[in-house]
């Protein structure tokens, strides 16, 4: 099976959440959900630089809006998958299920027998 | 309300994030951290959170966060901008007219200036380039004299043959008299030998450069004689008379460059002239120059050359008798940037004269400059509303000042534009003014516009770096609210470059005045001889046989008072014998000398302190007869000094000159024959017929061209070949200050242009101001205040500031041209008059200049001003 998209492991991390916000995804959101819900310590410059390359890579895309008195009247970059993106998660995630298929049983069954 | 301190996020982790943070990133990572940091003060507390807010700043330093120069990201459609930005310069541009006017003007002007001042210093730059060996051509000298004795040029030839390619003599014979069938003429010729062409560069049209001067007899002639002799250049072989002699074309020259130090028209060979061929160390005349093989160190050829000498002679190198030599290079003949020698061959300029023209040009164009910085700055005022809007839908700041440095762009490419068709036009008045000539292809040398383009980039950076990084820096807030107003600091900058412009327009002035000053004086001095309407012109065998008829029909003119004969004109005396001031023979000064007929005190109006005149007794020099006469000497009182005598006790002294021993006939009153520059120096009048060169007449002040025509029949009767080519003393006079009539020209008309300049600023600056304190003069108004109070006002700081800058420019305008002065021997002061009157006119200008705008400022009804309260 031919890889064609190159994501890395946080890259894909910050790249679900980006989807699962549904174009509500920012920088700091997405290290909230990354910190809170994943359980995961994480730096928001990295959350930042990861979407960046994502961008320039093409998975994403980002317009400004948003703005509000907690951030002192500045904007949101909003983030939102784009087709490619969602061409690449599905790949990724096509790849990992046929990984799975190919497990043998006894592997995650030891316990058991 | 803004929250207590520590419930902020630290500002100096703010500021840094800030100066390292692409402009692009900057407003979303900034929320991004204020946001964060709101949510752990929630959660941590303002310790914690502050501590937070450092880390995270610190780890947003990364490579794709930081500032660079081009940043493509997250950018808009550029192009539509670029043309709101030029509509937006053209339409400040038509909207303030006078500014615009003032602004392009100026700039225009001073480029102007610059550039033809540029050409100027390029063409004496450019002397002599053309010749393909003049690295390799040097001139022998002693280092005060430019001419040697004959046999130089072949002692050198011959004892450094591995040295020394060629050696050759140069001599220019002066009004020599020419036939051409019927018509004669007189022009300068050139003796040269023969290796002249192949040492210097000027190529024939016609003959052969190497065979030319070989045979007696031949001559080589420029392209320009050719066509005004015969009208075509085809004229080899073609014959003439030249002195007497018959002489055959053998070569036409193209037309000798204007950047040639030698310009000639008529070269022959020079072993026609007789009297110089036999070689002799006694006889100082001529130019020796040397063309030396490659790789040839002249400082070591040349203390080669003087042991040769000495040893030739038998003086040890070390005595103080020694000779010395100096190799002078071709290359620094023109602009004689290391010695200044007597006797030069032709016309030098002078490298100090190039410093200072270059030194002006640049302070004009600094002129302009500052205008445009001034003008702009105080104009932000209106901009800043531009700037505020532009800033709030999303210009970055580096955006703004792209903005205006490309307005300052547009205004220095257009006046480039403008200066250079203005130069273009000017330039026939520029070479007349400087005393040049050079064409306008020079404005088309690609290299000079490459250079000018490069000018332009410095200008417009110099001129709008500080305007755009004022204007860039309004912050909307302040400017949208309506209560903003001009920097203090803008103010401060303003006044500093308003009194360095005028320091250097007064600087100019004192300069320019004080240059006048200094002609006016040595056109206005006693020279010691009346040079008013006198004539001279050459003189041929036929007059000198029939000068008794010629001299007593001249005089039965009314109009003529005066006829004499003489070696030379007392304008520029250049011979000299020695004089001995001591026991020994070794002991001799330089005495320069001429011979004149008994006449020619009497018509030159020179005085005779003590003593007989010529009239009375007139023994001609170097003829000892039978009887034992003595020849008659007349000195002047610098003579008579350095014996300690004074003119009575000099009489009947014995002086001797030239090994000739001779009682002093007569003392006569100093008088300048040679420039002002140099003092006057001893001097002898002789009267040895045989001498006798130029014929003076002086004529009456009325019916002047009569009058000549009358003598012109009179010379054509006795002496039918002889051109009367005459001229006038007091025109030589001039010519002899040529130079420094020319300065003096040149500064005036640059002074007045660095003035006007400096006075359209102004006034730009003033109508600015007075429409910025219209309001304030306004209430003054209401309070009491009068008309002359406003103008008072308002005329105030500015007079200030010329205040300061008279302050400043004297004392340095007064040194240099101090220092200027001490080239000359006789020379005026500068005296307090030249200040007071620079400080009166400059004083006079900033009124006339700001008085019209304070006057219309104090004149307006305060009603229409304060009206849109």
């Amino acid at each position: 099976m031919e890889k064609k998209y190159y994501l890395g492991e946080f890259e894909e991390t910050v790249l679900l959440v980006t989807a699962s916000q549904n174009g509500e995804a920012y920088g700091l959101s997405i290290t909230k959900v990354i910190e809170e819900e994943l359980g995961r310590s994480v730096n928001m410059s990295s959350v930042h630089t990861a979407l960046y390359r994502l961008e320039e890579k093409g998975f994403v895309k980002s317009d400004l809006g948003g703005a509000s008195e907690r951030r002192g009247g500045r904007r949101k970059r909003f983030f939102e998958v784009t087709q490619m993106g969602k061409a690449a998660l599905m790949e990724a995630k096509t790849q990992r299920q046929y990984l799975w298929s190919k497990m043998p049983d006894y592997l995650f069954q030891g316990g058991e027998s | 309300m803004k929250p207590e301190r520590r419930l902020r996020p630290p500002w100096l982790a703010k500021r840094i994030f800030h100066f390292y943070c692409d402009d692009p990133l900057k407003e979303e990572i900034a929320g991004d951290l204020e946001e964060r940091f709101l949510d752990h003060l929630e959660a941590y507390g303002p310790q914690k959170a502050r501590q937070k807010y450092w880390f995270n700043v610190l780890k947003f330093f990364r490579w794709h966060t930081l500032k660079r120069r081009r940043s493509n990201r997250y950018t808009q459609n550029n192009i539509a901008m670029f043309k709101n930005y030029f509509k937006i310069a053209f339409r400040n541009a038509l909207k303030q007219k006078a500014y615009t006017f003032i602004n392009l003007s100026g700039l225009a002007v001073g480029l102007t200036s610059f550039i033809l001042i540029m050409l100027y210093v390029q063409h004496q730059l450019s002397y002599d380039n053309f010749h393909e060996h003049k690295d390799r051509i040097f001139r022998v000298t002693d280092g005060e004299d430019a001419i040697t004795p004959n046999i130089v040029g072949p002692f050198v030839s011959r004892n450094f043959q591995d040295e020394v390619e060629e050696s050759v003599r140069v001599i220019v014979m002066g009004s020599q008299i020419f036939n051409i069938g019927e018509k004669s003429f007189t022009a300068n010729v050139y003796h040269a030998d023969s290796a002249f062409f192949s040492m210097f560069t000027f190529p024939f049209i016609q003959g052969n450069e190497t065979t030319a001067l070989a045979q007696p007899n031949s001559m080589v002639i420029s392209r320009k004689a050719a066509l005004q002799h015969f009208g075509r250049e085809d004229v080899m072989n073609e014959a003439f008379q030249m002195s007497g002699r018959n002489y055959k074309i053998t070569g036409v020259m193209a037309d000798i460059p204007q950047n040639s130090l030698l310009k000639f028209d008529y070269m022959v060979p020079f072993n026609d002239l007789r009297w110089a061929v036999r070689e002799t160390w006694s006889n100082s005349s001529y130019h020796t120059f040397l063309k030396l093989a490659d790789q040839v160190d002249p400082l070591v050829l040349e203390k080669k050359i003087a042991s040769k000498i000495n040893e030739t002679f038998e003086i040890p190198d070390d005595s103080p008798d020694a000779e010395v030599v100096y190799l002078q290079s071709f290359n620094d003949i023109y602009l004689q940037s290391k010695m200044r020698l007597s006797y030069e061959i032709g016309r030098t300029g002078d490298i100090k004269y190039v410093y200072i023209f270059f030194a002006v040009a640049i302070l004009i164009l600094l002129i302009a400059c500052i205008n445009y910085v001034n003008l702009s700055t105080s104009r932000s005022l209106e901009r800043a509303k531009e700037v505020g809007i532009r800033k709030v839908v999303g210009a970055y700041r580096g955006q703004l000042i792209y903005q205006f440095l490309g307005e300052s762009f547009l205004f220095v490419f257009g006046s480039l534009l403008l200066s250079l068709g203005l130069s273009w036009s000017l330039l026939p008045y520029f070479n007349e003014l400087a005393g040049v000539v050079m064409d306008a292809s020079f404005l088309l040398n690609t290299e000079f516009l490459l250079t000018l383009a490069a000018l332009g980039v410095l200008i417009s950076l110099l001129s709008g770096f500080y305007p755009a990084l004022m204007l860039s820096m309004f912050r909307p807030v302040s400017v949208l609210k309506g209560n903003f107003k001009n920097s203090a600091k803008g103010g401060q900058l303003r006044k500093a470059l308003v009194i360095f412009q005028f320091a250097i327009s007064a600087f100019l002035l004192v300069a320019t005045l004080g240059v006048n000053k200094q002609l006016n004086f040595i056109q206005n001095k006693n020279l010691g001889y009346d040079r008013d309407q006198v004539l001279f012109f050459r003189i041929n065998r036929d007059l000198y046989t029939n000068y008794q008829t010629l001299k007593n029909e001249l005089l039965n003119n009314p109009n003529i008072s005066g006829v004499s004969m003489a070696s030379n004109t007392p304008l520029n005396v250049g011979s000299a014998h020695g004089i001995q001031t001591g026991p020994t023979e070794e002991d001799y000064e330089l005495i320069y000398f001429i011979n004149v007929d008994k006449d020619f005190m009497d018509l030159m109006g020179m005085n005779i302190l003590a003593g007989r005149s010529f009239k009375e007794l007139a023994n001609p020099f170097n003829e000892l007869d039978t009887t034992g006469r003595v020849p008659s000497f007349i000195i002047n009182e610098t003579t008579a000094a350095l014996f300690n005598w004074n003119a009575e006790e000099a009489v009947g002294q014995k002086i001797n000159i030239s090994g000739i021993e001779a009682p002093v006939q007569a003392v006569v009153q100093d008088f300048h024959f040679k420039s002002m520059q140099q003092k006057i120096e001893p001097f002898v009048l002789m009267c040895s017929p045989n001498q006798f060169f130029y014929t003076m007449v002086k004529i009456g002040n009325e019916n002047v061209s009569e009058t000549l025509d009358f003598i012109g029949e009179q010379v054509q009767a006795v002496a039918p070949r002889l051109p009367f080519d005459y001229r006038f003393l007091d025109d030589r006079f001039e010519n002899m200050y040529r130079f420094e009539s020319q300065l003096s020209d040149v500064f005036i008309t640059f002074a007045t242009i660095a003035i006007i300049i400096a006075s359209m600023g102004m006034f730009g600056l003033i109508s600015f101001m007075a429409v910025n304190r219209a309001r304030e003069m306004g209430i003054r108004k209401v309070l009491g205040a009068n008309v002359m109070h406003v103008v008072m006002l308002l005329s105030r700081d500015f007079l200030k500031l010329v205040g300061i800058a008279l302050l400043l420019a004297m004392p340095i305008a007064y040194y240099v041209m101090g220092d200027w002065l001490t080239d000359y021997e006789y020379r005026t002061s500068l005296g307090l008059g030249v200040g007071m009157l620079a400080v009166v006119s400059a004083l006079l200008i900033t009124m006339l200049t700001i008085g019209y705008q304070a006057l219309k400022t104090g004149l307006v009804s305060p009603s229409k001003v304060l009206r849109n309260e």
